[in-house]
């Protein structure tokens, strides 16, 4: 792995976020060239591109962080991503029907990379969902939007103090959802 | 001290799972883990929940970033912007370059450098050049002309008019030696500062007919352009 590389995979598996947004805007700029020209040469759209690059580095994303990947001498991190861009492309044409196709095409060879499904992301977004509109909406204004209490007491039209209290309520939601236990009902 | 208050405890287990309680509060903290089963589930929920939804906010940070490199525009060829003014500058310097070049380069004949080691083979051994095929009069004019092409090349222009003006007026030399004997003729007057007699000569090649001494044309264009700039240069 080239010293590019290392920083890049160092960066993706920070916990900082403008470290996380500086390495994904620079592993999209390397890769959505080829991976765009690979959708639109094997039967897909500008769309399925869109859509196949934004699925491609977010699961490389999770497998970087989760350990899945495990950077070697050898191979490169675009080489990985691309293996798991082919992977889930395979399956895009397999579920639209177009095996025969397929089998034409030399490069779509399935090749036994790791999961690509950053199975543990889905987990974690469906419990997040099955949480209610007023908890997913707070949550997202302390954790995506980083905003301070008194910033989401004011645009939750409540004190700093209640929203506080209703942000560990939600978690604790969350957390039992997650764990698979009995909640007590305080969301 | 374990806090009473529901919101102070919350706050306690952030402060525990964060790392910032004191060593002391640590282990009363933990001894509530193992002491209260429901504190232990609730420490948990809150801890499992930070994670997850740190995770999300990392994985929208990436879903954001991703979307806003697709959106941005290809980056425009960088072209060489030239202003107005920077453009007249670059024209004013080629033209002055071409100018320069034209005005003091020297009229490089073809086969000046080979005559010159001709002339010195001549020097050298006058036995080869006035063999038997050659009549006197051939003889003569390869002397006069080699001559001159020495005086030419040693920066003699002057002793190389003498001879060549004398060559020019012989009437039985073949198109070749006549224009060649013209064509250094025209150049030992440009380097003897003589644009009158050279821009007559050159007129008398452009009435030649067809070109049979080997000129490029770079070089008549410097022939064309040092004529008229010595004339200006005299006039000035």
């Amino acid at each position: 792995m080239s010293s590019a590389d290392q920083t890049l995979y160092e960066a993706m598996c920070s916990d900082d976020q403008r470290r996380v947004e500086w390495a994904t805007h620079q592993l999209t700029h390397r890769v959505k060239a080829v991976i765009r020209r690979h959708v639109l040469d094997n039967s897909g759209s500008e769309e399925d591109a869109a859509d196949l690059i934004q699925e491609t580095v977010l699961a490389v994303w999770a497998q970087l962080r989760s350990g899945q990947y495990q950077p070697r001498a050898e191979a490169t991190l675009d080489a990985y991503l691309y293996g798991v861009m082919r992977n889930k492309w395979l399956k895009v044409l397999k579920s639209r029907s177009r095996v025969g196709m397929i089998s034409r095409l030399d490069d779509l060879t399935e090749e036994p990379t790791a999961e690509d499904e950053p199975e543990r992301l889905t987990q974690l977004q469906q419990a997040f969902s099955q949480l209610g509109e007023t908890c997913r909406e707070l949550l997202q204004l302390f954790y995506w939007d980083d905003l301070s209490f008194d910033e989401i007491a004011h645009r939750v039209n409540a004190s700093a103090k209640a929203a506080k209290v209703r942000k560990y309520r939600c978690m604790l939601h969350l957390g039992a959802l997650l764990r698979g236990e009995k909640q007590d009902g305080n969301e | 001290m374990r806090p009473t208050n529901q919101l102070e405890q919350w706050e306690w287990i952030e402060a525990y799972h964060r790392g910032t309680l004191s060593a002391d509060e640590r282990l009363i903290f933990e001894q509530e883990l193992k002491r209260d089963p429901d504190f232990s589930r609730e420490c948990a929920q809150l801890l499992a929940a930070d994670k997850a939804l740190r995770e999300l906010a990392l994985a929208e940070t990436v879903r954001n970033a991703v979307r806003s490199e697709l959106a941005a525009p290809p980056k425009p060829i960088q072209r060489l912007r030239l202003g107005r003014g920077r453009l007249a500058s670059v024209l004013v310097a080629c033209v002055l370059l071409v100018i320069g070049y034209l005005t003091f380069s020297r009229v490089d004949l073809e086969s000046y450098r080979q005559d010159v080691t001709l002339t010195q083979r001549y020097r050298e051994s006058e036995d080869d050049i006035a063999g038997p095929d050659l009549t006197p009069q051939q003889r003569t004019f390869y002397r006069e002309f080699f001559d001159a092409q020495a005086y030419l090349a040693n920066g003699q222009p002057q002793l190389a008019i003498a001879n060549l003006e004398k060559l020019a007026r012989v009437d039985n030399l073949r198109p070749y030696f006549k224009q060649a004997v013209q064509w250094h003729l025209l150049n030992a007057y440009l380097l003897n500062r003589q644009p009158d007699n050279a821009d007559a000569t050159f007129q008398l090649l452009d009435q030649s007919g067809q070109s049979v001494y080997p000129i490029s044309t770079s070089d008549r264009w410097k022939v064309w352009w040092q004529i008229r700039w010595q004339k200006l240069g005299r006039s000035a």
